[in-house]
């Protein structure tokens, strides 16, 4: 592993020509994952990469080195690369480094490095076999099952020094069911920040989680096909936060206001939702999976309030958009892995609980649509058009939960979704995911409770149904 | 003169020797990118990559296990190759398992441009520069740069086994892309275009920054449409999109797994105006290597032949499974991974009209310029419904920008409904297509 010297030696070298601020990041990745399909472990893949990512600023202009090289002379030539790209200046005098410890603890348990790959192994023919015996229409299911030690340092031009480790654990399962000629898939995910302990919460989880997919898939197999066309929508709590991370995250990060290319860029201080509606993204929470101590520019993670009551209050802001702006960072500037510039990033975004029943907020539906599970989604920041898939989802006729329905997808506009919702409840269900943006994922975790939304576009095939 | 990559290559292979009951692969890759991104005729960001990494496979009495490293000092290695070893220990022997053994030869394909390390920061700084004015100065509504960048890559990419697989090759390419956002009054609408290439010398950013500005300019005054079941006309990069959610079903082991839904579809006809192929040795494409990712010889495979569904893609393992041969469709998203089913240069080869003939033909309709939420497309049921934004069109003319809305259907019923290809090929990485109108689809709106 590198050491904090070799580091500062990368920082020295990388300011002898001067720049208003530098930093040298280092991460030390290794993990494990092991893949069940067909009853059986058939893949294991277990993997080190270690790297540096070089930053100097000078003026507006950024410049980043990313190497693998990781000896004095690769470090030297990568500070070279960035030390080069701008007309030299006079040699900058560092500050004397002093590490920065961090603010709270997230505890990991049983780290993935103590737990066997037999252990890991058991675990997922358990979800295998518990997905399987659910039907005889289950054909194949696939588990995954993924554990990550990230090891971070960085030091920078401020004279911080700080070091971060991130322990993530993941499992998904893939379930196909197939009846006659129709096939449909059901998917089920858990995981958060911490070790083997979050596969061992509760005797049942594994196995639940696993039944959860196979159900899906099974009920997909006898769903009739979702209406198309605008109509009231119900996301339950257990759902997940996708809407959230779609509708607005996106476009309350700091870099897409500066350019100018967010539909809420030039809404602060004004109701951008309805007054039930309160966002928050914390990067303190334990056990989620886009939590960590600090950023990936060395700043605390903390706690943002984005919107307050309907009101635009916050942006997600890194070390630049910061400076530019007149602020602080909110310590949401994060990367994939070194080989990746810091931008703003959510880390864990929710819409805060209110206080309605959910039950209730169903029987008081006279029609529309019930979304039970979200998958994935995508926005255009600029227009706030959203889309995000459902995974699960029934007509809700006169008040009661009716027939699933599939092949539904929902689009929005973000502002004008937010302001629609007229009823939230006090439940709040998680979900968890890679966000991607500019081309680099990170692990981001995302929750809301129940919301009755007024109207939204529902992308069905079923043109006919009203 | 060999390369490092070669070298770990050849190193981890005779630490391995002396165990005859073990089969092992490296596939080592060196990669370096740079680049450039303005806004606002300044240099937002610079940014070079290097990066080299190699995957070890090992089998050993018919299980394999697999370790990665990026650290290529001996002892790493040798960490490597014994982590590799040990998770053998773990998976279950599969009896198709193996490597694949040497071609007698390879195609010799030009991937490389020579020139790419004699060009200037300065001469890529301009190229960025002048993408970013062309598209600003085509109209005055174009308002914001998203972001207007220049990059390329390197990359040498080293194969070896203990079969007597050796081979490696190197390329490189180009790129330019432009986001921008025109605005009219509190309208706002966004463009992209893009242009990828080989040699430096055949970018154009002239041609590619006014696309990006016609696109969002075009888009100004977008409306909602109700909900119709109507023709669409997909423009080529929407269809490329479609076919990259359209390749996992082509993959033998998708068919094996029962997670294809063209499983039941082979030796039948599907539409007679496609023909499908895939071929690594296409030059022109971004996807194009002299062999795949376990070192099998790349080749063109026709997939759909004017509509009949011929053959699968196939890997090694998968090949062996049907008795077949490997297609040398083994892909990797990098040295991290070990290789699966993929395509390389993915493409419907082209028919007579162009778009405005496929546009003139439709009394009312749609045409499709950009799709959103694609990465939620159901690659085993086939089923999509996905966000959408394009123009209505009416009486064979486009009348008005449409956004907001969404296209939903299954992936075998569009290939069946495609009722014309069009003879504009476009490239989106490896997947190519012309445009495609579809005879009717639903379209979600108001």
């Amino acid at each position: 592993m590198v050491q904090r010297e070799d580091l500062e030696f990368c920082l020295h070298q990388t300011l002898m020509k001067g720049g208003d601020f530098a930093d040298v990041y280092y991460e030390h990745r290794q993990g494990n994952m092991l893949v069940c399909e067909r009853g059986q472990v058939e893949r294991q893949l277990t993997g080190l990469e270690q790297g540096v990512g070089v930053r100097l600023v000078n003026g507006g202009t950024a410049a980043y080195a990313f190497s693998n090289n990781l000896s004095r002379t690769g470090m030297a030539e990568t500070a070279a690369v960035v030390r080069e790209t701008f007309n030299g200046r006079n040699r900058v005098e560092l500050p004397p480094i002093s590490l920065v410890p961090p603010r709270y603890q997230l505890t990991v348990e049983k780290r993935p490095d103590t737990v066997s790959l037999s252990q890991k192994s058991k675990l997922i023919l358990l979800a295998d076999t518990a997905a399987r015996e659910i039907d005889s229409r289950i054909r194949q299911v696939t588990v995954s099952y993924a554990d990550t030690i990230q090891k971070v340092m960085l030091l920078n031009s401020d004279g911080e020094w700080t070091e971060d480790e991130r322990v993530r654990t993941r499992l998904a399962i893939n379930v196909v069911a197939a009846e006659g000629s129709k096939i449909q898939t059901g998917y089920e995910s858990l995981g958060g920040f911490g070790g083997f302990e979050i596969m061992e919460s509760s005797a049942r989880l594994v196995a639940d989680t696993a039944r959860n997919a196979a159900r899906r898939a099974l009920q997909m197999l006898t769903a009739r096909s979702a209406p198309a066309g605008l109509m009231p929508v119900i996301l339950a709590g257990e759902a997940g936060g996708t809407m959230i991370h779609e509708a607005c995250g996106h476009g309350l990060e700091a870099d897409h206001v500066e350019h100018g290319i967010s539909v809420y860029g030039d809404m602060m201080e004004q109701m951008v939702a309805s007054p039930l509606i309160s966002v928050v993204d914390d990067a303190t929470l334990a056990g989620r999976y886009g939590s960590y101590h600090f950023d990936d520019e060395g700043i605390h993670g903390q706690s943002t309030v984005l919107i307050e009551q309907g009101r635009l209050v916050g942006f997600l802001y890194d070390r630049m958009t910061a400076r530019r702006a007149g602020r602080q960072s909110t310590g949401n500037g994060r990367r994939e892995s070194y080989q990746h510039r810091p931008v703003p990033r959510m880390s864990n975004t929710f819409i805060r609980p209110g206080t309605d029943d959910p039950a209730a907020i169903i029987k008081d539906t006279r029609q529309g649509i019930l979304v039970k599970r979200m998958g994935g989604g995508q926005v255009n920041t600029v227009t706030g058009d959203f889309v995000f898939e459902v995974a699960e989802a029934y007509l809700i006729e006169n008040g009661e939960i009716g027939p699933a329905i599939k092949g539904a997808t929902l689009t929005g506009n973000g502002p004008e979704v937010l302001k629609r919702v007229e009823r939230v409840g006090n439940d709040l269900g998680f979900s968890i995911g890679t966000c991607g943006k500019e081309g680099q994922g990170v692990p981001v975790g995302d929750a809301q409770p129940t919301l009755y939304i007024r109207e939204m576009v529902v992308g069905g095939v079923d043109a006919a149904a009203e | 003169m060999t390369t490092i990559l070669q070298d770990a290559a050849a190193w981890i292979l005779q630490k391995s020797s002396p165990q005859a009951d073990l089969l092992v692969e490296i596939f080592a890759s060196r990669t370096r990118q740079f680049e450039i991104e303005i806004r606002d005729q300044q240099v937002d960001n610079m940014r070079q990559a290097d990066e080299q990494g190699l995957g070890i496979r090992v089998f050993k009495r018919g299980s394999m296990g697999f370790s990665f490293t990026t650290d290529f000092s001996p002892q790493a290695l040798e960490t490597c190759l014994q982590t590799a070893i040990f998770g053998a220990n773990v998976t279950n022997p599969e009896e198709h398992w193996g490597l694949p053994a040497p071609a007698s030869e390879y195609p010799q394909l030009s991937l490389w441009d020579k020139e790419i390390n004699t060009i200037s920061i300065e001469q890529k700084r301009k190229l960025a520069l002048e993408l970013e004015t062309a598209a600003r100065g085509y109209d005055q509504r174009v308002a914001i740069t998203e972001s207007s960048a220049y990059s390329d890559w390197q990359q040498e990419i080293v194969i070896a086994n203990s079969l007597g697989i050796n081979t490696g090759f190197r390329a490189s390419g180009c790129l330019l892309s432009i986001y921008i956002v025109a605005r009219e009054q509190d309208d706002n609408q966004t463009g992209f275009s893009f242009q990828q290439e080989r040699r430096f010398t055949a970018l154009n950013p002239q041609r590619t920054g006014q696309e990006a500005a016609r696109q969002a300019v075009a888009m100004l005054g977008a409306q909602k449409i109700p909900t119709c079941q109507v023709p669409v006309i997909f423009d080529p990069l929407v269809g490329a999109s479609f076919l990259g959610v359209l390749a996992p079903a082509f993959s033998a082991e998708s068919v094996f797994k029962g997670k294809s839904f063209l499983a039941t579809k082979l030796a039948t006809s599907i539409n007679s105006k496609i023909t499908l192929v895939d071929d690594r040795t296409y030059q022109p494409g971004m996807a194009a290597a002299p062999f795949d990712a376990e070192g099998v010889v790349g080749r063109r495979n026709v997939l759909i032949q004017d509509g009949l569904l011929q053959t699968w893609l196939h890997n090694t393992v998968s090949g062996r499974r049907q008795a077949t041969a490997s297609s040398g469709n083994a892909v990797r998203s990098s040295f991290r991974a070990t290789p699966e089913i993929g395509t390389s240069n993915f493409f419907l080869l082209p028919g007579p009209d162009d778009q405005a003939t496929l546009v003139g033909s439709i009394s009312r309709g749609l045409l499709i310029n950009e799709v959103m939420g694609m990465h939620s497309v159901n690659t085993i049921s086939g089923d999509f419904s996905v966000g959408a934004a394009g123009h209505w069109i009416e009486n064979g003319e486009k009348q008005f920008p449409v956004r907001g809305i969404m296209i939903a259907g299954n992936l075998l019923e569009l290939m069946q409904n495609i009722e014309s290809i069009g003879s504009d090929t476009r490239f989106m990485g490896g997947k190519g297509s012309p445009s495609l109108l579809i005879g009717r689809l639903t379209v979600a709106g108001e």
